[in-house]
C-alpha cells in the first residue's frame, strides 16, 4: 500500500485573470491575507470559506479531496464571461456581461456548486454524460443549495430552492436557472427560452444536447432531494446524500443512486445520525418523481449523448 | 468571409449561435475580426492539434467555429478547457459579438 500524501491545510488562493482567459495569472489573496478591495476576490474568498467550513463541520470532509487540498479560484476570467466552471483542479468565475448575467463570484450557490463538482470528482467521479452526468449536476446543485441555506440560516420550508438566481442580470431580474422545488419553472423569457427541466421520469430528456441532458435531467433528482429535505430537514437529507455519494461510481444510473441513498439512510438510522422513519420518507420522495424506474432499458444511459467537443 | 460561431453548455446550459459576414459587419468590427483570424492563424489550425476532450469538465462552454472563405470551409470544436492559447483573443471577441447580438435581439 502506498503512503498517503500529507494532509494539506485547505488554504484558499484567489487569483485575478485580469479579463483574460489565463489561469493563476495574478495572486490577490491567500489564506489569512489582508482584506482586499476587489468585491469579486473578497466574495469568492468568503464563499469558498463557507463551503470548506460546511463540509468540515457538518460532513466531516477536509476540503475537496478530503485531504486538505488547497482551493484555487480564478476571478475576472475572460471579458464579460457569462459562466463559471470547475476544470478538474480549480474553479473559474466570470464577471458576467452585466446585462444577462452579473458577477458569478458574487453568488454562494454558484461557488458551492462548482466546488461540489470537485467533491464529486474525488468521490463517485460520475461521467459527465447521460444519467451519470445528470447525477454529477444534481449533487453539485445539492451542495450549492444546502450550503446557501446553511449560511442564510434558512430551512427547507422557507428557502427559495432556486439555483443561479443571484447571477441573473438586469435583463432577467426575478428569473433563475434551475428550481429544485419545481423543475421546469425557473425561467421563461425571450432571451433564454423556457426552463427545460423535467420533474418526473416520464418526461426524462432523451436527446443528445447538453451531453445527454446533464443540466436537464438533474431536475428529476433535484425534485426528489427537495421533497426529502422538506420531510427530513435539509441538513439530514444532505448527510444522507453525501453518504450515498461516497458509495456511487462513475457510470451509476438514477436507479443506482436511489438504491445507495436508501441504503445510506438505513445506515445512518442504525448509527443514530438520522431518525427512524427516514427511509420511508426518502422512498416516498423518489416515488413522486417516478423512481426507481421500472423499465430501465427504455431510459438512455448508454453513451448516446452527442459530445459537443472532439 | 462568413462565420458561424456556437456557444453551448455552461453553468446556465446556454445554446447560442452567431452568424456574421465580414462584408456586412460595421467596418471596425469586420477589421478587428479579420485581424484576429489572421493573427490567431485559425485557418491553418487542424482539429487534431486541439486536445481531444472527453465529456466535461463540468460546466465549461463548448464552442464550434465554422469559417467559410473562398469555397473552403474550416470547422473547429473546442471548449474552455481545451481552447488553444493562440485562439483565445479570437474566442473572446467572438463571444463578445455573440452575446451582444443576443442582448440586442
Ligand atoms: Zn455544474
Amino acid at each position: 500500500m502506498g503512503v498517503a500524501a500529507a494532509a494539506g491545510k485547505a488554504a484558499r488562493h484567489i487569483y485575478d485573470s485580469q479579463n483574460t482567459m489565463e489561469y493563476r495569472l495574478k495572486l490577490i489573496i491567500s489564506e489569512g491575507g489582508p482584506v482586499v478591495e476587489d468585491d469579486a476576490v473578497s466574495n469568492a474568498y468568503d464563499h469558498i470559506g463557507n463551503f470548506r467550513d460546511y463540509f468540515k463541520a457538518k460532513l466531516g470532509r477536509d476540503s475537496i479531496d478530503n485531504n486538505g487540498m488547497d482551493i484555487i479560484c480564478n476571478v475576472h476570467f475572460g471579458t464579460k464571461y457569462n459562466n463559471a466552471f470547475f476544470n478538474g483542479k480549480e474553479i473559474t468565475l466570470g464577471d458576467g456581461d452585466g446585462a444577462i448575467f452579473s458577477s458569478f463570484a458574487r453568488s454562494l450557490d454558484v461557488i458551492a456548486h462548482e466546488l461540489g463538482h470537485g467533491v464529486v470528482q474525488w468521490t463517485s467521479n460520475f461521467e459527465y454524460r447521460n444519467q451519470s452526468g445528470a447525477l454529477n449536476e444534481h449533487f453539485a446543485d445539492v451542495f450549492g443549495t444546502v450550503i446557501t441555506q446553511y449560511v442564510e440560516k434558512s430551512a427547507a420550508d422557507d428557502a427559495d430552492w432556486l439555483i443561479g438566481d443571484e447571477v441573473m442580470g438586469p435583463k432577467l431580474y426575478g428569473e433563475a436557472l434551475r428550481c429544485m422545488a419545481s423543475p421546469g419553472t425557473a425561467y421563461d423569457n425571450e432571451l433564454m427560452g423556457k426552463d427545460p427541466q423535467p420533474d418526473h421520469m416520464r418526461d426524462i430528456y432523451r436527446g443528445p444536447n447538453d451531453n445527454g441532458g446533464v443540466h436537464i435531467n438533474s431536475g428529476i433528482m433535484n425534485k426528489a432531494f427537495y421533497l426529502a429535505a422538506r420531510e427530513l430537514e435539509t441538513e439530514n437529507a444532505a448527510l444522507i446524500w453525501y453518504t450515498a455519494l461516497q458509495n456511487l461510481w462513475p457510470t451509476a444510473t438514477f436507479n443506482d443512486a436511489v438504491a445507495q441513498i436508501v441504503k445510506a439512510t438505513q445506515l445512518l438510522i442504525k448509527r443514530e445520525r438520522v431518525r427512524s422513519g427516514s427511509t420511508q420518507k426518502v422512498r416516498a420522495a423518489f416515488k413522486e418523481v417516478g423512481l426507481p424506474a421500472k423499465d430501465e432499458t427504455s431510459i438512455p444511459n448508454t453513451p448516446t449523448a452527442k459530445i459537443t467537443q472532439f | 468571409m462568413h462565420i458561424e460561431f456556437e456557444i453551448s453548455g455552461g453553468y446556465a446550459n446556454i445554446d447560442l449561435t452567431y452568424r456574421g459576414d465580414t462584408d456586412k459587419l460595421p467596418p471596425e468590427t469586420a477589421n478587428k475580426l479579420l485581424g484576429l483570424i489572421e493573427s490567431s492563424r485559425v485557418l491553418e489550425l487542424q482539429q487534431s492539434e486541439i486536445a481531444p476532450g472527453t465529456a466535461g469538465p463540468p460546466d465549461v462552454f463548448y464552442y464550434k467555429l465554422i469559417i467559410y472563405e473562398g469555397g473552403q470551409k474550416k470547422s473547429l470544436s473546442f471548449n474552455d478547457a481545451t481552447v488553444p492559447d493562440q485562439l483565445k483573443p479570437l474566442l473572446e471577441f467572438l463571444q463578445e459579438l455573440a452575446w451582444e447580438r443576443l442582448r440586442k435581439d
